[in-house]
């Protein structure tokens, strides 16, 4: 059964409830629409946050996140994935990534979503810096990126 | 026949751009070499290429830095990612 796979990586913003409510409406009668919004937070490691900025690789960070959606559905009974992704900068408080899974049943969809925010932060292809009153920083992926990921590994 | 460089993340800054138009030279045949030859007189630059993590993509497609480059259009190298 085919499928429908949304991915998109943005400059600009996006509007969250517009995207979820596009999401629920591609389906007839899903059992369970899981939906989760990533946003960006107001303290990093290096104090207060007034800005992240995120790079990618244009053809190759959405090649790499349709093989990481081909991962999910391989895993998993889905009817749908959409995957959202902003480049950029960005403020606190604003969208950065909105993920969203339809599946017959609930337990489908949330492990679905929580796999792929799991490989979105260390396994795409993004680079994130965090803007402070104290300079700008790299981020790398934490331990905990890393023991995240490998929940997954069967 | 020139190729394209692309620098992402911490290693730009320390290439100092984010993409560049090469000739490479003939040793130049794989990652390794081409980053000998990229940062020769750079011991700052070989460090931040050669770091652990840093991975080398070939026309848009992860390569170990054995791989050979071939008539490759576009080298990437990429920091670990953080996305998210």
């Amino acid at each position: 059964m085919a499928m429908s796979v949304d991915i998109r990586i943005i400059a600009g913003t996006f509007d969250p409830d517009g995207e979820s409510a596009r999401f629920r409406q591609r389906f007839a009668a899903p059992g369970a629409v899981v939906a989760f919004l990533g946003a960006v937070r107001g303290e990093g490691e290096a104090g207060a946050v007034s800005a992240l900025r995120l790079d990618h690789y244009p053809g190759f960070t959405e090649k790499e996140i349709a093989a990481i959606a081909g991962k999910a559905q391989e895993r998993w009974p889905l009817l749908g994935l959409a995957i959202v992704h902003r480049v950029g900068e960005m403020r606190p408080g604003e969208p950065i990534v909105f993920v969203a899974a339809a599946a017959a049943h609930r337990r489908a969809a949330f492990e679905a979503v929580d796999f792929l925010m799991d490989y979105l932060k260390s396994e795409a292809p993004f680079w994130k810096q965090e803007i402070a009153a104290s300079g700008a920083r790299w981020i790398e992926p934490t331990q905990k990126d890393h023991e995240d990921k490998a929940r997954w590994r069967a | 026949m020139a190729t394209r460089l692309l620098f992402f993340g911490a290693l730009k800054d320390a290439a100092g751009c984010a993409e560049r138009m090469v000739d490479l030279p003939a040793g130049a045949t794989t990652g390794e070499a081409l980053i000998g030859w990229l940062a020769s007189g750079d011991d700052a630059l070989k460090a931040a290429l050669t770091r652990p993590g840093v991975r080398l993509c070939i026309d848009q497609t992860i390569a170990p830095k054995t791989a050979a480059i071939g008539e490759a259009k576009e080298i990437a190298f990429l920091p670990p990612f953080s996305g998210g």
